[in-house]
């Protein structure tokens, strides 16, 4: 079954916030960073604001793929 | 445009208001920088005394909180993966390959890099800003100087000249450009934005520039002033801050491989000149420092204070020479260090927290150790750097690169160099 996997490399992030602003049910950001991620496994229908958090992300710390086999259909 | 310069006076963009900031407590330490970067108890707008302000003024430098937010947001799609991808292959590789064979053609193959890659990030920056016609090297010319006299007023702070001066040089300038290029791009784009909204144009065909991403968001832009635009594009030029970074990266490699001969088969490897751009990125940034303003009284782990309205410069060129944090030969190219705490190796060039440079990967690429697939774009300067070295670059030891004296941006005015081959020529504009 097909489903979102998202990642982060914290040695990346640069802290910048907009992530958790766009999605915050998935991302989160300390006070003394990096940005951790809340849930690896977010439903599909959040993928539009994930793709944007990736986009926006400057340093390109966001990875956020399909995984999985998409289902058949009968 | 507005008529002169003391119509900003007693507004949020003069240029003369606030505390210089050899007034301010400068930070110096690697940790104290990055607090205060990701702080919220920090802004960048307003942040004190900015001579650049009628030149950059409500740009995406200078805003912060929500309109800063939104603004990201918007030019974001400039920086998405594809579009990178276009700029460095359908952009500048052929602009390298057209620059090498003229400079080669002679079968000496020795220039000045400044004023060749000057030419050859011309078409980036028309490209990116969306002006149109700039295609001969007269109109090249004509251009770049136009530009040149508004990009040194957006960073008059690190001129050792009077500021009041080069800021009313770069406002005329910008006045030039808004009426020879800007207005006429504009006109074109909005156009073509209006025929999108009337059904007539499929929304693909609109170009892909600053330009119209500004026009189709008027309503977000036209919030401080119509000047605004003009302003914004002098924020983005590119190809003049990326001209900064290259001649650095080329002496420190081209010296880094005679003593370390070992690597000179991996001037071909862009990952291996991604890491010599960021460590030469961390020598010199291209920012030597950045002024923030405390907006609620706080702390920092280090214990120093500051309370409410406060204004502190974070000097990133010492920050990024922390000794604690990337040992204790800070201050020698290598690419090869390991920094002893997990921090970028680039150190503080791109800035971090919600003002991180929005040009990161669009310079260097993906940094994240994550294998690249064959569609991501290498980063613009690790590939000029493959083009040039394929090229056989090399410093010409007859004449001597001149640093310049005007500014504190430790950049070349002069950098003679040879290219010993013509076998890159074919590669430039092909992965």
């Amino acid at each position: 079954m097909e489903r979102l996997e998202v990642t982060i490399d914290p040695l990346v992030c640069a802290c910048t916030g907009y992530c958790v602003q766009i999605v915050p049910a998935v991302f989160d950001l300390p006070d003394d960073g990096p940005t951790v991620i809340l849930d690896p496994h977010p439903p599909m229908d959040l993928i539009h604001e994930l793709r944007e958090a990736e986009n926006l992300c400057p340093t390109q710390a966001i990875r956020v793929e399909l995984t999985g086999e998409p289902e058949q259909e009968s | 445009m507005s008529d002169e310069l003391p119509g900003y006076e007693g507004t949020s963009l003069d240029p003369l208001t606030g505390p210089a900031v050899s007034q301010m407590p400068w930070l110096r330490s690697y940790h104290d920088v990055v607090e205060v970067f990701r702080s919220k108890a920090f802004i960048q707008g307003g942040g004190g005394r900015r001579d650049s302000a009628p030149i950059t003024g409500y740009g995406v430098l200078a805003l912060a909180g929500r309109d800063h937010f939104e603004r990201r947001r918007i030019e974001a799609v400039l920086f998405r993966k594809d579009m990178l991808r276009w700029f460095e292959r359908e952009v500048v590789g052929p602009s390298l390959a057209r620059e090498l064979a003229a400079v080669t053609a002679d079968g000496v193959g020795r220039t000045d890099l400044l004023p060749f890659l000057r030419a050859v990030f011309c078409d980036l920056t028309c490209s990116f800003w969306g002006i149109d016609g700039v295609d001969t090297p007269d109109a090249q010319d004509r251009f770049l100087t136009v530009v040149d006299e508004m990009t040194l007023g957006g960073a008059v702070e690190w001129e050792r000249g009077d500021h009041r001066e080069i800021v009313t040089q770069s406002v005329v300038a910008q006045r030039r450009f808004a009426a020879a290029y800007l207005a006429p791009a504009a006109a074109r784009r909005q156009a073509l934005i209006d025929a999108v909204a009337a059904g007539r144009l499929d929304e693909s065909e609109l170009p892909r520039d600053l330009l119209t991403v500004m026009l189709r968001n008027s309503r977000h832009f036209e919030k401080w002033d119509s000047d605004v635009y003009v302003r914004e594009l002098t924020l983005f030029a590119p190809g003049d801050t990326i001209m900064r970074f290259v001649p650095h990266m080329v002496a420190e490699i081209h010296e880094w491989v005679q003593d370390h001969p070992e690597d000179r088969a991996r001037l071909d490897d862009v990952g291996f000149l991604r890491r010599c751009s960021l460590e030469s990125l961390r020598l010199h940034p291209a920012s030597p420092y950045f002024i923030r303003k405390a907006v609620e009284d706080t702390t920092l782990a280090s214990g120093l204070h500051f309370s409410a309205g406060d204004y502190v410069v974070l000097d990133v060129t010492r920050a990024s020479l922390d000794p604690e944090v990337f040992g204790a030969d800070v201050d020698r190219f290598d690419p090869h260090r390991v920094p002893r705490h997990k921090v970028k190796p680039v150190g503080l060039a791109f800035g971090e927290g919600p003002h991180t440079c929005i040009g990161a990967a669009m310079s260097m690429g993906e940094v994240s150790a994550r294998r690249l697939g064959p569609d991501d774009p290498i980063g613009l300067v690790p590939f000029t750097l493959r083009e040039l070295f394929r090229a056989g670059i090399t410093t010409d030891s007859a004449e001597r690169a001149r640093l310049n004296s005007d500014n504190a941006r430790g950049e070349f005015t002069s950098f003679p160099v040879r290219f010993a081959t013509a076998r890159g020529l074919a590669a430039a504009g092909k992965r």
